[in-house]
């Protein structure tokens, strides 16, 4: 069994609003009992560009650092990540995308993922695109490594469906999930299914008890191979 | 002679007599090779099928009892509870407010006047 952690967390919004959903400066703060901090901060500095860190550390010394940035055109985004910036050794990485629409309903992107080491470089190169309609979505991901495919379906106003393919020619392996997720309001109800191609089954049960605020949540997992059970119960107050 | 009949009878003592169950083996020789052959190959297949076939039944449904119970119980149990508490406040409301309340809805509700006379 794990030793059980804690952690503290707190979050700081800002009161620039540019929509009824988003506010900016957020800073977001978590903290476990070992002495690991965990800092993010993103601020929209003009209605195009956003910018986002996050930092962490272990104990008190700086384990990793991320600055970040996205641009925003009429129908593009780029955005960029540097993680670990070294620039006494030459190290670090660049992770650079680009979100390209053509049609309102397709929509292409790349990504470059350029590493450079004590010794090496590499860089990866990365292709996606996406369709979308009213009623369903399918996207999918091309990289040198492995392929990444995806379809989602809302059925009707209380049932969503959709399947994952994701195959990685490194590890010559394929895994393809089906889930599912009903809603259903009245009943207090919501209730995620999911069953994968490695004969894993898993749910999990959300149920509001009305009058009280709390909500209840029963999951439970099951792995037909190995025959492994792993069940779960949670509380959310409020 | 060199040996007596009661040394000869002796000899043949040694040998054991055939068990029953070799005595029907021996009977199968009289058939051809080919039916032999066939026969024992058919009887092999089937037990093998049989016995794939029903590991095959206990693990099927093994993973399909576990699955429905994972991914289809708890939303036929809530639906279920659901309706039966639906049943429970009409069948209080049709005794609270009479037979009628319960089955269409009331115009204005209780406490305003009855709706007035169609012509």
């Amino acid at each position: 069994m794990k030793g059980s952690s804690y952690k503290f967390g707190s979050t700081y919004v800002g009161s620039k609003q540019p929509s009824p959903t988003e506010a900016y400066p957020v800073m977001i703060g978590e903290m476990s009992n070992e002495g690991n901090l965990q800092a993010q901060f993103i601020h929209q500095c003009t209605s195009r560009f956003k910018a986002k860190c996050i930092a962490q550390t272990q104990g008190s010394k700086l384990q990793s650092v991320q600055i970040g940035g996205d641009v925003v055109f009429k129908d593009s985004t780029i955005s960029f990540v540097c993680a670990d910036p070294d620039l006494l050794n030459g190290s670090g990485m660049l992770i650079l995308h680009y979100l390209q629409g053509i049609t309102p309903k397709l929509a292409i992107g790349s990504e470059l993922l350029y590493q450079r080491g004590a010794a090496r470089q590499q860089a990866i190169v990365t292709v996606a695109g996406r369709y979308k309609t009213d009623t369903w979505q399918a996207a999918g991901t091309l990289a040198m490594g492995g392929i990444h495919a995806s379809f989602y379906r809302k059925a009707n106003e209380n049932v969503q469906v959709g399947v994952e393919l994701e195959a990685s020619l490194k590890n010559k392996e394929s895994v393809t999930t089906f889930a599912y997720q009903m809603d259903l309001p009245k009943m207090n109800l919501m209730f995620k299914g999911m069953l994968t191609s490695e004969w894993t089954i898993g749910s999990s049960l959300e149920k509001r008890l009305q009058p009280l605020p709390i909500t209840l949540n029963l999951t439970g997992t099951y792995n037909i191979k190995k025959d492994k059970v792993a069940v779960g119960i949670g509380a959310m107050l409020g | 002679m060199p040996e007596t009949v009661s040394q000869i009878e002796g000899n043949y003592e040694d040998i054991e007599d055939e068990t029953f169950s070799e005595r029907l083996w021996g009977l199968t020789e009289m058939f051809p090779e080919k039916l032999r052959s066939a026969a024992s190959n058919s009887t092999n297949l089937s037990s093998a099928a049989i016995s794939k076939l029903y590991s095959f039944v206990r693990s099927s449904m093994w993973v399909g009892t576990t699955s429905f119970m994972i991914l289809i119980v708890p939303v036929l149990f809530e639906q279920e509870r659901f309706n039966l508490e639906q049943q429970q406040q009409q069948h209080q409301r049709q005794i609270l407010l009479g037979p009628n309340a319960a089955v269409s809805n009331m115009q204005g509700g209780i406490g305003l006047a009855p709706p007035p006379p169609t012509k």
